[in-house]
């Protein structure tokens, strides 16, 4: 399915009057146009997949219950992702007040092994970063979102994300060394 | 180029996603300067590993689970708007059922708890014939009642004590006067005064005195 962000504007707007109209299909090309979209921004915030599927989908559920609060002069992908992020933060400080072992804790304080592969290390070295730091991270790079995207749905100015963002790759790249991953030297002559 | 440029045109790139000029790479390949080196070793490497991390995402569709929940709600929402709504019938009808009752009390005198007429039988009750001059004439009813009430009261009370007082207990003709017969003669002037008194509160109350009469 063709990822959301790729959308023109008209066909998100007509995907949204219909889904309004009460359009069982128009529902489901919605939920599948975004289902993958908003599942990798929870994943890759909440570290554990179960709970990423049940926040995704909260998210989704809310996004058709709530779509005509969308401001359709807006582009519609932020406005999904918005609530997405909001659902994990949510999540998030719900886990702070009862926490659980998940996927993060486990593997990230085993020292790195043949079974976790470079992916495998990036995930986890998210867990480094703050809360604001990953989430304004993954949007990026994940989500392949620009700087004033990240601004609107995060609720925060440009400037911000820009500190956010590089404060983010400085901690991801220092883990990743310090986890034993170092970089290619041969990329770095060329 | 120099490193604060370098910097700044590095930081660019990343944030807009564009291919680093040519000047710049020469530059992080070739500056000593601590902070350069560091900026374009992360960069290379973060050019590197970052490459694999959208692929560390699962693959899902929950498309079904999703309609499903909306469905649910959409069915629990109807379940509660029609409770709602027949909680919202059942109150509107206690209102009005309220205040019909209410209106009935306020309209009809004899409804009313301050009227002696509310002891009467239901034979004597008048019934209204016109809503309009009983809603005039209501406060006036109420106050003629309640000035009946208590004259009413206060002469029954006056005379009760009286025919107690002097009545049940009168002594044989011939009979000496004895010194409880001298003490019913006393209360009962007492109470004659008192009752004077009382008439006269009433009168005054209800405006019904000489002075104002005239």
């Amino acid at each position: 399915m063709t990822p959301g962000y790729i959308y023109l504007a008209e066909e998100h707007l007509s995907l949204a009057g219909r889904c309004l109209k009460g359009d069982g299909e128009a529902m489901r090309e919605f939920v599948q146009l975004y289902q993958q979209q908003v599942f990798a921004l929870c994943f890759k915030m909440l570290g554990h997949r179960e709970d990423a599927e049940d926040v995704a989908q909260e998210t989704l559920v809310r996004a058709l219950r709530y779509l005509e609060s969308w401001d359709s002069s807006q582009p519609l992908t932020p406005w999904v992702m918005k609530i997405a992020a909001n659902r994990c933060r949510t999540a998030l400080s719900k886990r702070a007040k009862h926490p659980v072992s998940g996927e993060f804790d486990d593997v990230v304080k085993a020292p790195l092994a043949d079974h976790v592969g470079l992916a495998e290390e990036l995930r986890l070295a998210l867990s480094v970063l703050q809360e604001h730091q990953r989430m304004c991270f993954v949007l990026f790079y994940e989500q392949e979102l620009g700087i004033s995207e990240i601004a609107a749905i995060m609720d925060a100015p440009e400037g911000t994300i820009k500190t956010w963002l590089h404060r983010s790759r400085k901690l991801m790249a220092q883990h990743l060394r310090e986890r034993g991953l170092a970089p290619n030297s041969e990329a770095i002559d060329s | 180029m120099n490193c604060r440029e370098f910097q700044l045109e590095l930081e660019k790139a990343i944030e807009g996603r564009a291919v680093l000029g040519t000047a710049a790479r020469s530059h992080g390949c070739v500056c000593t300067e601590a902070s350069c080196q560091a900026a374009w070793n992360d960069y290379v490497f973060l050019n590197q590993v970052l490459s694999e991390f959208r692929s560390t995402t699962p693959q899902v569709d929950f498309t079904s689970q999703v309609i499903a929940q909306l469905q649910d709600q959409s069915v629990a929402k109807g379940k509660a708007q029609e409770s709602r709504q027949a909680f919202g019938r059942g109150a509107v009808a206690s209102i009005c059922g309220v205040a019909i009752l209410l209106g009935l009390c306020v309209l009809t005198p004899s409804f009313s708890v301050f009227t002696p007429s509310s002891c009467k039988s239901v034979d004597n009750l008048q019934p209204v014939k016109n809503v309009q001059v009983a809603v005039i004439l209501a406060p006036q009813l109420v106050t003629a009642h309640y000035i009946d009430w208590v004259e009413g009261a206060s002469s029954r009370v006056g005379e009760s004590l009286v025919s107690v007082g002097a009545g049940t207990r009168e002594p044989p003709v011939d009979a000496p006067a004895s010194d409880e017969s001298l003490w019913m003669d006393v209360w009962g002037q007492h109470l004659k005064s008192l009752e004077d008194e009382l008439g006269k509160a009433v009168e005054t109350l209800t405006g019904q005195s000489d002075d104002d009469l005239t």
